[in-house]
């Protein structure tokens, strides 16, 4: 070739040219080389010594042993080495280099270096994005192959020929691939690839390939078929693709669709949701059987609301319009009207879905079927109702969840003004102490249990009037904690019925006391009548009996003389009686405001006498009461006599001193006489005392009529008369008005 | 006589001593009579005459109701010293009360010999006497 022209083409092709003289060592180097390495020309290079630019170790390594080869055997060299130019870019050079003999004797080395930086650059780049295609099959459970549709072989990728276990890039005939596949998908696989053929276009298809460990995998294969001009095949090229995870995934979700599916079905549960943004809505199998929907019939939103129950759509439509203000949905109870006439009750909870820009972008929701636990609440709200007592259902911290219609009734209030609150709100305050303390013992032993907190117990009406009640307290347990039912009883009627008993009572007991007081006057005085009047009649007949005996005329005369005294007692005896008889009927004789002061005057007066010759001292102490509303009459009889007693059973040895005093003890009054007269044993006589003619001491005016005369009269008035007594030391007698 | 039917009459009824006096004249029973006019005084003179039988009464007729001390308290301090008397006193109960509750109290004292109802009937104490006689002699 005209080396100028030579020349031209080289420097067109960047390929330089160089020489090195062996004995020298000395490179020659053309322009173009110098050019390439960018060293500035005819600048001369010794073998042997640093170059001006870099050479990576590999590339000096090189050099030195192809040329020494070269020079001593004449191996040809040839080799891609790297350089640093003297500017310091990296480039490729393809070096070649040969020997020129002289008598046997490698004088010289010749040869061109040809600039492959951009193709070497692209060479790797073109290998790196194979190691990535590569990467990425690998990942991908891919594998891609090139099918020769002439010659009816396949060339696959790394990555399938590992998949496969055949050789890679090197065609492999289709029945080897074939082998491949599962044995019974053998004849599909087979079918398919000739119907791509035929139609000219690839549908993808999957079949299964056992692997060497046994495992079988799902490949899905796909690809594109090239036509040329004349809508010849080309070839195929395509990719097949390990889904057997995709699958496994696939199946198990379908596992898991299934169970939902059959869960929903078991919870009477059904889900949807809406697509806020383009307003699609789905509904789940089980909420197209909740509503006995058809199945896949057109589905909005308003379709839901369209069974919502008439009475409740108002509250549900204004649920979801909260819910899109709020972007929150409290889940509610409402009725469903279906078609054929069907309520249902269900349960609604919905998740509002928003964005970054708090836009709502889905609304996601459950439906449950509760009609039975409706029902249920119902039949317990109609127990509780119908109750025959006032019942309360009170859960946590006291608080009333329900009540029946007598309790609205017994209190007065309406139900939602109860209902939410405490209970304590109709309990009077000032049980809390020990209600409390009760509240506790019932926690701790969860029984039914009255309250009983030692008191009459009271619950308190709307218009705050209390009510008498008697309450019992039952526990439940429920999942949702413990609830207290609460049956109250209004025992108004049972109190007013106690209070009227107990009257009854006390006056039967008071009836009582004074009829066996009366009873016992009765006893007495029947005694007394009995023994006063046979005593004399008795005599009379004796008397009788001796008269018939008696002859002599003066004895008679003397018998006479003791009927006259016999007659006389037994006409005294009769008149006290009968003025005793007369005293105790008369119980309403009249009253009048009596002073005791006056009254004593008076008798002292009929007593001037007797007080005169014993020298006796009265004395009187009226500061604490001196007025009494009572019978005159009686009440000078009663002074009359005590002070006549007083003064007539005087002690010989002393003056006498008679003492009369008032006093009021709880609120009644009492009058006391007291003497130092003779005393009286009462251990002995005490039950006597006040006695029909009782006398205890041999007193010739000792008559015994007073003392029993003034405790019928003091009895007939209501009082009563009391004595004690110390022989020698004196009597006190004191009458209690009542 | 030694030793005459020695009749005592504890009553306070002045008109019934003086009946029974009477009517013990009728008896024709030769008899000496002492009268008490209660208890107390009654006690007191049979105590002081423990060991004296003549001054004790062979008879007792013993009213009950009498004042300071009546019958039944006259029994029961008789009874502590019956048994120091010299000679056993035959004791009546006689009262008009008809109280079966003082009958049986009466009978329940073993020194009462039987309880007697007034009046009595001079027949009937001609009879006592006859019989009280009978057993001092047995």
């Amino acid at each position: 070739m005209d080396d100028k022209s030579g020349i031209a083409i080289r420097a067109m092709l960047r390929i330089g040219t160089w020489k090195l003289e062996v004995k020298t060592g000395v490179y020659m180097l053309d322009k173009v080389t110098c050019e390439v390495l960018q060293l500035p020309y005819d600048t001369k290079l010794v073998r042997g010594q640093d170059t001006p630019f870099e050479r990576p170790s590999a590339t000096e390594k090189s050099i030195a042993k192809g040329v020494n080869e070269l020079i001593k055997s004449g191996t040809p060299y040839d080799d891609e080495l790297e350089f640093k130019t003297l500017k310091g870019d990296l480039i490729w050079l393809h070096v070649i280099a040969t020997r020129k003999l002289e008598n046997g004797k490698c004088t010289e080395i010749f040869g061109i270096v040809q600039d492959i930086t951009k193709s070497k650059k692209s060479q790797e780049t073109f290998y790196k994005q194979n190691q990535l295609l590569n990467l990425a099959e690998e990942k991908a459970k891919l594998g891609h192959w090139n099918w020769n549709t002439k010659t009816n072989t396949f060339v696959c990728s790394e990555n399938m020929a590992r998949m496969i276990d055949v050789p890679s890039n090197i065609p492999i005939p289709m029945g080897t691939l074939l082998s491949k596949v599962n044995t019974e998908d053998k004849e599909y696989v087979e079918k398919q690839l000739a119907l791509n053929l035929k139609n000219k276009f690839f549908n993808n298809f999957t079949h299964r390939m056992p692997l060497l460990d046994g495992t079988i995998r799902m490949i899905q294969v796909s690809g594109d078929i090239h036509l040329d001009d004349n809508g010849e095949i080309i070839n195929v090229i395509g990719i097949c693709q390990d889904i057997t995870s995709y699958k496994d995934i696939e199946s198990e979700l379908v596992r898991k669709n299934e169970l939902l599916s059959f869960a929903e079905q078991k919870a009477l549960l059904g889900h949807w949701d809406l697509n806020a943004v383009t307003n699609e809505v789905f509904w789940s199998a089980n909420l197209y059987y909740l509503f006995k929907q058809e199945q896949n019939s057109k589905l909005e939103f308003n379709t839901y609301i369209g069974y919502v129950h008439p009475e409740d759509q108002a509250i549900v439509t204004e649920h979801f319009a909260k819910a899109r203000e709020n972007r929150r949905f409290d889940k509610i109870i409402h009725r469903i009207l279906l078609k054929d006439g069907t309520i249902k009750w269900i349960l609604l909870m919905v998740e509002v879905i928003v964005n970054e820009q708090d836009e709502i972008t889905k609304l996601v929701g459950t439906c449950q079927d509760v009609t039975e636990q409706q029902l249920q609440e119902a039949k317990f709200k109609g127990l509780v109702d119908s109750a025959p007592s006032a019942t309360f259902i009170i859960g946590t911290g006291g608080i009333v969840q329900m009540i029946n219609k007598e309790a609205t009734k017994l209190f007065g209030y309406a139900t939602q003004e109860i209902i939410g609150k405490p209970i304590e709100k109709l309990i009077p305050p000032r049980f809390n102490e020990k209600g409390a303390i009760q509240k506790d013992q019932f926690l701790t032993n969860m029984k039914a249990v009255t309250i009983d907190l030692g008191e009459d117990f009271y619950m308190i009406h709307k218009s705050g009037r209390e009510i008498p009640v008697i309450a019992t307290l039952g526990p439940l347990q429920t999942d949702e904690g413990l609830i207290i039912s609460m049956a109250v009883r209004d025992i108004t009627s049972d109190k007013i019925a106690e209070a009227k008993i107990l009257k009854s009572n006390k006056a039967l007991e008071i009836l009582t006391k004074e009829l066996t007081a009366q009873n016992h006057q009765l006893a007495d005085f029947t005694q007394i009548t009995s023994h006063n009047l046979r005593a004399p009649v008795s005599n009379l007949n004796s008397l009788v009996d001796l008269y018939k005996l008696m002859e002599d005329e003066a004895e008679r005369d003397e018998l006479f003389k003791k009927f006259e005294t016999v007659i006389s007692h037994l006409t005294l005896t009769l008149n006290t009686l009968i003025e005793a008889l007369t005293a105790k009927s008369h119980t309403s004789l009249e009253r009048s405001n009596l002073s005791f002061s006056e009254t004593l005057t008076k008798t002292k007066e009929i007593f001037t006498a007797e007080i005169e010759r014993t020298q006796a001292i009265i004395k009187s102490d009226f500061s604490e009461v001196d007025v009494v509303w009572y019978h005159k009459i009686y009440l000078e009889s009663f002074f009359q006599n005590l002070i006549g007693n007083a003064l007539k059973y005087k002690s010989d040895n002393r003056i006498p001193e008679i003492t009369v005093s008032s006093k009021i003890t709880d609120g009644k009054v009492t009058l006391s006489f007291r003497d130092n007269g003779l005393g009286i044993d009462l251990d002995k006589h005490g039950h006597k005392i006040f006695g029909l003619n009782k006398v205890f001491h041999n007193h010739p005016e000792a008559k015994g009529i007073g003392l029993f005369m003034t405790k019928t009269q003091i009895e007939a008035m209501g009082g009563t008369i009391t004595v004690t007594s110390q022989v020698n030391l004196g009597t006190t007698f004191t009458i209690h008005f009542i | 006589m030694q030793n005459p039917f020695h009749l005592c009459i504890i009553d306070d009824d002045d008109i019934y001593r003086f009946t029974i006096i009477q009517s013990a004249k009728f008896s024709k029973i030769e008899h000496k009579t002492s009268v008490f006019p209660n208890g107390e005084e009654a006690i007191t003179c049979i105590t002081d005459n423990l060991n004296n039988p003549d001054n004790l009464p062979h008879l007792i007729l013993l009213d009950i109701d009498m004042p300071i001390m009546d019958g039944f308290q006259f029994l029961k301090d008789y009874q502590a010293i019956e048994s120091k008397l010299s000679r056993p006193i035959s004791i009546y109960m006689v009262s008009s009360s008809v109280d079966p509750e003082d009958i049986e109290k009466a009978k329940s004292y073993t020194s009462v010999v039987d309880y007697l109802s007034k009046p009595l009937k001079s027949d009937k104490l001609k009879e006592i006497m006859e019989r009280t006689l009978q057993n001092l002699n047995v």
